[in-house]
């Protein structure tokens, strides 16, 4: 128990501290800063979206006013929602590891690597939402697991350090009869968790729509649990909890929004709005010294190096550069520990360890197959837990097999390198030449 | 503590239930109308806005008969913009007078209309055949219709006239037939070019 809570706060602490420092550099508002501060109050003052897209939905402004309300209209007030969220994340990678492995090593290397990806810290420097939406979105996972792991029959091999054996229970889960509820109805903790986990839902949702994945995916495993899908009782726990609270904070989100008038035949109206809008956004739509329309494929995320950003030249010798980068070193694992876990979890015919591969999926094939408009890189920060758990898993592993030298050692390059990157992705005066083959590389795009 | 997970059901479905008679309630309240209705007749179009604020009308449908409303938005809003002649429309949004607009657009041009390039259209209106929702950059709704094709409109709306656009006896006349009533009729006859 010490060991975990240490691991938490330790993974906290690392996290926070990357994405922490030096926070107020540079002083001013960057990139969508620019847009997203003003329109945080803006909203909050006068229902209105302007200066941001109007597409998104507005919980983003009303956690950024509040912000800005604790910490002033300052690079804290501006930056320090990622900070957290992005820390948070973390540590919600490591649990979310741990809930689907059992296996300590495993929840230390996921949450290092988010803890440490260059990516996912740049993104936690400035006001992406992908970050605390993603925390959001994650947060709604794990609750969801701990909710589902807390049931007297499962359809999940658990955590073996929980001392349930991976092979008890398959997919069929229980008895297959659905008709005591027993998920649902045997422990009011477990309730309460799942409705946590619809709250967080939903304010992911509120966030953006690229949640909506996630969110409908966990609807389906809670109904598919202990057959819940067969007892009225248990289903229309199931839907209604995990419809209407998500549906309920999407709504409320939009608040300061109907106090300019609307009624909610125009919010329906507007939604619709909203998902038409989106079939416009096309590349030439966009401001074409956006870095980000270099890369507008979510075909390459994975398997392609991808390098844009802003750099400035110091000197001959130094410059500073704020890069999103994919790290591809590490990333590149992604599919075929995806493909690891898959056939492990066949193998076992156990759903939990599927879950990470089951959720990048569902979020991947979002951008892959159903959405028209561009997918540029910072997209990807809500599916590097799942790409992180899985190449985790599939190390702690081969080290099982190996020894647990090759776990601590691949740890070890692995953190290594992001850390070395560290300083190059998030402006700090680094020498040229330590990077040249990096920055100098013709596919790099720098603004 | 709730152990029966019916209370669950019913707390979640009313709590969403609750959420919508909330924000309806919201909404409706922060829409304000002026008592009976009044003509005006301006000689510049943001005199319209003074009369608005005047009466304190808010959260408002304008019917707009003018020519394709300059509604650029505020990329690089940081504070309040200033009203001139060319941005009515997008002022008296930005001040929450105006929340949703139906443009209107003359029967005889609308196959020119739908041709012109500064316009992005988001979908057709489910009402009519020439009913076509518009982008704009604040997401306000804008609904680009004809004469013919407008539809009742069950709130008092508010009607603005560019006289130099549309004859103002013929549209009083339309909104009578579409028995469309309005609390604020502004009637612009602009002198010299806009």
């Amino acid at each position: 128990m010490k060991k975990n809570v240490f691991l938490v706060v330790a993974l906290f602490l690392v996290a926070f501290g990357l994405r922490f420092y030096d926070i107020s550099y540079p002083n001013f508002r960057w990139m969508d800063e620019t847009g997203h501060v003003p329109a945080a109050v803006h909203y909050w003052n006068d229902g209105q979206f302007e200066p941001d897209n109007w597409e998104h939905p507005p919980l983003r402004p009303v956690i950024l006013y509040g912000f800005l309300q604790l910490f002033g209209d300052n690079p804290y007030g501006w930056r320090m929602r990622n900070v957290l969220f992005g820390a948070l994340a973390a540590v919600l990678t490591g649990l979310f590891a741990w809930e689907i492995s059992g296996s300590r090593k495993t929840a230390l290397m996921a949450g290092l690597l988010l803890a440490t990806d260059p990516l996912h810290i740049v993104l936690s420097r400035f006001t992406f939402c992908e970050v605390y939406g993603g925390a959001f979105s994650l947060a709604a996972i794990v609750l969801y697991i701990k909710y589902a792991n807390g049931c007297k029959k499962h359809v999940f091999s658990l955590c073996a350090g929980k001392g349930v054996n991976p092979a008890s229970s398959s997919l069929k889960g229980g008895n297959g009869d659905g008709g005591d509820a027993a998920c649902t109805a045997d422990s009011n903790t477990h309730n309460i968790l799942f409705v946590s986990s619809a709250l967080f839902a939903g304010c992911a949702l509120a966030i953006k729509w690229n949640f909506v994945p996630g969110w409908i995916l966990v609807l389906i495993l809670a109904l598919l649990l202990n057959n819940n899908y067969r007892n009225f009782k248990s289903a229309l726990f199931v839907v209604s909890v995990y419809l209407f609270i998500p549906l309920s904070v999407y709504i409320i989100s939009f608040y300061p929004w109907f106090g300019r008038g609307y009624s909610f035949g125009e919010f329906v109206e507007f939604v619709t709005n909203i998902y038409y809008s989106f079939q416009l956004y096309i590349p030439q739509r966009y401001d074409q010294g956006l870095v980000f329309l270099s890369h507008v494929s979510a075909g390459e995320w994975f398997i392609r190096p991808i390098v844009v950003g802003q750099g400035t030249y110091l000197s001959a010798d130094f410059g500073e550069f704020i890069l999103f980068v994919n790290n591809l070193p590490i990333w590149i694992l992604t599919i075929p520990s995806m493909i690891v876990l898959s056939v492990v979890a066949v193998r076992r015919k156990t759903i939990a360890v599927a879950l990470p591969a089951l959720f990048f999926c569902a979020s991947y094939m979002l951008f892959l197959v159903f959405v028209r408009r561009p997918a540029f890189l910072y997209s990807t920060a809500p599916l590097l837990p799942f790409a992180f758990t899985a190449i985790a898993f599939m190390i702690t592993k081969l080290s099982d097999r190996y020894g647990s030298r090759l776990f601590y050692a691949v740890l070890a390059v692995m953190v290594s390198w992001n850390l070395f990157l560290y300083p190059l992705v998030t402006a700090k005066k680094v020498p040229i030449a330590l990077y040249s083959y990096i920055i100098n590389n013709p596919d790099v795009k720098l603004h | 503590m709730v152990k029966d997970t019916t209370a669950y059901s019913l707390t979640a479905t009313i709590l969403f239930i609750l959420i919508i008679v909330m924000v309806i309630y919201h909404g409706n309240k922060n829409r304000l109308f002026a008592s009976g209705t009044m003509q005006f007749t301006i000689e510049n179009p943001e005199t319209a806005y003074d009369i608005w604020k005047e009466k304190q009308v808010k959260g408002r449908i304008l019917l707009l008969f003018d020519s394709y409303p300059h509604m650029r938005g505020f990329y690089t809003y940081d504070g309040i913009p200033r009203l001139d002649r060319s941005n009515l429309v997008e002022f008296g949004v930005f001040q929450n007078i105006i929340r949703k607009i139906y443009f209107i657009v003359p029967d005889q041009d609308w196959e020119e209309f739908q041709q012109q390039e500064t316009m992005h259209p988001l979908r057709k209106a489910s009402w009519g055949e020439r009913g076509l929702y518009l982008y704009s950059m604040s997401g306000i709704p804008m609904i680009a219709t004809t004469p013919s094709s407008l539809p009742h409109i069950a709130e008092e709306a508010l009607v603005y006239v560019n006289d130099q656009k549309f004859d103002y006896e013929k549209t009083m006349d339309l909104l009578s037939r579409k028995k469309i009533v309005s609390d604020i009729i502004i009637r612009c006859r602009v002198k010299g070019k806009m």
